[in-house]
């Protein structure tokens, strides 16, 4: 039963005018649709031929040095042979795990944290914001990077959890300071009257309302994945058993191709910025539809 | 000549419900040592007065109608640069929302100089000097100059914003619900600060408020407005005796009388009309008892009945 | 004044936690912890003596106060690499960097409220759809490659700037001027800072544009401008310096994770500092180096951070009492 829960925004409702409403939101969903498409092509290009387009080991037996495009590989080969487009596609699937899970997983804390920050306040607020406020002042690249020197072991995995547990902060600050506000609005107050317990009002009145501004931090949560993960392989501190955008640019630079092989120097460094940009663009959208203010007169 | 003179204004907001034409025919007189009130219902467009003054209307408004003559010249047709001259020089204003009228970030002292500055060539000695007489006109230790408004209570800062708008001896001040926002002690004791410096320096005001009570305190001269009209407009003595307009004569009969016993209450049955729609006849008429049949059909024009004495209303006439 | 105490306390906690999650770190290490602080060519006495010396024969939390001690002195231990006091090899190392963060920080804060002011002052029209169109797209292109498309550009093809690198040694040999190398140093400079500035100001654009929006509708603007101020000083003295408040407090916030631009940076455009090293640190194995670079990197947000934070007290009165 919702006393009174007032929702201005359904939350499918909001998705969808702010996203169909802007061309911003229009482009960002072309975008992540376009690379949500490479990533699902990806298995059924490996398997034309796995021993020449398998990203890591498949690599062509004609070909022993970096090539430009050519009918069997569109955008060229590596520097060992294999195939830069193959590479491209698998990439994009990584992409997507890292970014969905760990926004997924930042945004799932940062929203606890938040509601139960605001809600509560007093001694409860001060910790959990004195250690947000923690979080948000180390470093979190560097800091990946100490974890991963630390742990010889550097699956996709780690780094996963190591951004979702870290990526939270700054989605715990707001829904914390929006959780103050609904808190005080009369559907909760009458909620607490009635006599509903701490949870159930955190859960049925207070959660749904801040559910859009969860959304939209989620999307930022996204793209901060994408290219903190992208940046740790660039610097060749990602799992080395896969091939994602950020190591095929490593492989590149660190290899010397860098001006030499801009078939291969363009398509990752592209990929990462207009995924990472899609998200967001998504985000912007949404935030002028939730505050109107924004919004052109 | 008359300081401030309203002919026929007309004004309306653009909104998505469609256009609002929030003032909508208010002619109004402001000689020089008068205190005019004008009251009337929320939303019946005192504000939108004030602001269409002194030309500060949000982006969505326009005026497409009438005169705002100030000693004679028409503000509608100055240039922006010198409709800025005009302003708080000339022109001050007390803001309904008095509570946020300060901006934070700087000192109160301060940001009553700069308005003193901007019109007026003074050193900053001479400046400083004539903000502690405001302040200590209205009531304010001069010594809490220096402090910032979130350092000021709510009546504190009422008295700072009254102060400002004494800075630059302007013509004429328009105060717009300049007491409601406070607790009704607070209220009494600046009421009796604005009587005090009133007298003292024959101000001249437009005192805008929805309370008649606080009106027939210190205005010598009221217009009434109902839905973006003014509907009568007189002496407060002869309003109070003699109301014309059945609105005015609703909204009479609606307060305590001042002098002598509480009265029941007699409200005017009915609500306001919405003003985004446009009836050719009396705004009143809806909600009217005297009406007439052309009262739906046609406005009735605001005439001088009597000597300094306006009224909108088919009725009035023909009882005269 | 308690507000600043209060700040002053948060950046000793939170340089206690990264300290102690540092040791941490180094204890989970697989191996001897020992390889922290000696070097793997030396002989088992030496060893032997050198684990007496540092105490890591003593019980953990012994050597972890030790530990805290030695790094307030600013003993950080020896580079197995470069086989000299750690701080020696990186106090150099921590200016480069600074010399590329510091105005990198204060360009990017300065543009992006220049444009953010600009955009909410003029609502509307093709100017700002295109300025915001351009600022998000900068704010989430991954740095390393547009550092290298820069490269490309500037230097490769045209030949503007230097391929990376911080100084030309020619130009610094003894006799060299002051302006001289001044001007070496710009010209390397530029493109590194240039690449910083680009994705980082949109940030501090969206937020300042946003809030200037917010403060526009406020009722103190609608004062001032009855007081007969003109545009440019109501936009300036009030609105703007009302709304940078903000966007003070989310760059302080930025201020984290911009740095993790610093690493990449550096490493693109050769920039010999500290996150660089750092990298270079970690795949060399040289522990020590690589624990005192990421401390310093810690230090110098929270540095950065209190600035911030006192600047704010500064801006915003209702804080500074
Ligand atoms: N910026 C605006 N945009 C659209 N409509 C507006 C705007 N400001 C005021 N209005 C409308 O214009 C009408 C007159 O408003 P105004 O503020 O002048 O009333 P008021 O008499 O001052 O009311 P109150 O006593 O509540 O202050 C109202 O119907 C209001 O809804
Ligand atoms: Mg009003």
């Amino acid at each position: 039963m919702r006393i009174g829960t007032k929702r201005k925004f359904g939350l499918a409702h909001l998705l969808f005018k702010g996203i169909s409403q802007e061309a911003l939101g229009k482009i960002g969903i072309a975008i992540i649709i376009l690379f949500g498409v490479m990533a699902l092509v990806s298995p059924f290009v490996i398997n034309i031929d796995p021993d020449v387009y398998d990203p890591l080991i498949g690599v062509d037996p004609l070909i022993f040095s970096s090539q430009g495009p050519t009918l069997t590989h569109p955008l060229g080969t590596d520097h060992l042979g294999r195939d830069v487009l193959s590479q491209l596609l698998k990439g994009s699937q990584i992409a997507f795990l890292v970014g969905i899970t760990v926004g997924l997983m930042a945004t799932l804390i940062g929203t606890a944290i938040g509601l139960i920050s605001g809600y509560f306040r007093g001694a409860t607020d001060s910790l959990l914001m004195r250690i947000t406020d923690i979080i948000l002042s180390i470093p979190s690249l560097p800091l990946l990077i100490m974890i991963l020197c630390v742990f010889e072991h550097r699956g996709i995995w780690v780094i996963v959890m190591v951004l979702g547990l870290t990526g939270w902060p700054i989605t715990a600050r707001v829904i914390r300071s929006q959780t103050l506000s609904l808190r005080e609005r009369p559907f909760v107050q009458s909620a607490r009257v009635s006599g509903a317990s701490d949870w159930r009002i955190i859960l049925i009145h207070i959660a749904p309302n801040v559910l859009p501004l969860t959304f939209l931090y989620m999307t930022i949560g996204v793209t901060y994945a994408i290219l903190t993960e992208a940046g740790l392989g660039f610097l060749g501190f990602s799992d080395p058993t896969i091939s994602s955008w950020g190591m095929m640019l490593q492989w590149c630079f660190s290899t010397g191709h860098t001006f030499k092989a801009l078939y291969w120097m363009i398509p990752p460094g592209l990929s990462i910025s207009l995924l990472a940009l899609s998200f967001y663009l998504v985000g912007y959208s949404l935030e002028r539809e939730i505050n109107p203010r924004l919004r052109e007169p | 000549m008359a300081v401030l003179e309203l002919k026929s204004l007309e004004m309306s907001y653009k909104t998505q419900e469609g256009t609002v034409r929030a003032i909508d025919g208010a002619s109004l007189r402001v000689e020089k040592g008068d205190t005019v009130g004008i009251v009337g219902e929320s939303g019946c467009g005192k504000t939108s007065i004030g602001l269409s003054i002194l030309r500060l209307l949000p982006p969505n408004a326009t005026i497409h109608g009438g005169q705002i003559l100030f000693k004679g010249q028409n503000l509608l047709s100055l240039s922006g640069k010198d409709m800025r001259r005009i302003r708080w020089k000339n022109i001050s204003m007390i803001f309904q929302a008095a509570m946020n009228a300060l901006d934070p970030v700087y000192r109160v002292g301060d940001q009553l100089i700069e308005a003193l500055v901007e019109h007026q060539n003074l050193t900053k000695k001479q400046a400083s000097d004539k903000m502690e007489a405001v302040f200590q006109l209205v009531g304010l230790d001069p010594g809490r100059a220096r402090n910032y408004p979130h350092e000021y209570s709510g009546g504190m800062k009422q008295r700072a914003i009254i102060a400002m708008s004494l800075i630059c001896d302007p013509d004429i001040i328009i105060a717009d619900e300049a007491t409601t926002a406070l607790d009704v002690l607070v209220q009494d004791r600046i009421l009796a600060s604005i009587e005090k410096i009133k007298a003292e320096f024959s101000m001249t005001m437009l005192y805008i408020s929805h309370d008649i009570a606080v009106i027939s305190e210190v205005c010598n001269k009221i217009a009434v407005m109902y839905a973006g009209n003014i509907v009568e407009h007189g002496d407060t003595m002869s309003l109070f005796k003699a109301p014309l307009h059945p609105y005015t004569q609703g909204l009479m009969h609606s307060f305590p009388k001042i002098h002598g016993k509480l009265e029941r209450l007699e409200g005017i049955p009915g609500e306001p009309p919405r003003l985004t729609d446009s009836s050719p006849g009396c705004r009143f008429f809806p909600r009217c008892q005297q009406s007439l049949k052309k009262c739906n059909s046609i406005r009735p024009e605001f005439k001088e009945i009597e000597e300094n004495h306006w009224v909108a209303c088919h009725a009035t006439r023909r009882s005269l | 004044m308690g507000y600043l105490v209060n700040r002053l306390i948060m950046t000793v906690i939170t340089l206690f936690v990264i300290l102690t999650v540092t040791f941490t770190m180094f204890r989970l290490m697989p191996g001897d912890p020992s390889v922290f602080f000696i070097s793997p060519q030396m002989s088992t006495e030496t060893i032997a003596r050198i684990k007496a010396q540092f105490g890591l024969d003593q019980p953990i939390h012994k050597q972890f106060t030790n530990y805290l001690g030695s790094i307030l002195h600013g003993n950080f231990g020896h580079s197995f690499f470069y086989k000299r006091p750690v701080l020696e090899v990186i106090g150099e190392r921590l200016l480069n960097t600074i010399v590329l963060f510091l105005p990198a920080a204060i360009i990017s804060y300065l543009v992006g409220v220049g444009l953010g002011r600009y955009m909410a002052w003029k609502r509307g029209g093709t100017s700002e759809r295109v300025l915001i169109f351009t600022g998000l797209s900068f704010w989430t292109f991954f740095v390393p490659w547009l550092g290298l498309l820069m490269i490309w550009v500037l230097s490769y093809k045209f030949g503007l700037f230097p391929v990376g690198g911080m100084i030309t040694p020619d130009k610094w040999l003894p006799g060299s001027t002051l302006l001289g190398r001044a001007l070496d140093l710009l010209h390397h400079l530029v493109s590194p800072l240039v690449c910083y500035v680009l994705t980082w100001f949109a940030g501090n654009m969206l937020i300042m544009r946003n809030s200037m929006l917010e403060t526009i509708g406020e009722d103190y603007i609608l004062t001032v401008r009855a007081k007969g101020l003109s545009e440019r000083k109501i936009r300036n003295k009030h609105a703007a310096r009302n709304a940078i408040l903000p966007v003070v407090t989310a760059f302080s916030m930025s201020i984290a994770y911009s740095i993790g631009g610093c690493v990449l940076l550096e490493t693109v455009f050769s920039w010999p500092g500290i996150g660089r090293t750092m990298v270079d640190s970690v795949l060399l194995r040289d522990y020590p180096l690589a624990q005192a670079s990421f401390i310093l990197i810690a230090t110098v947000v929270l540095v950065a951070n209190l600035i911030t934070d006192i600047l704010y007290a500064y801006l915003d009165p209702r804080i500074r009492y």
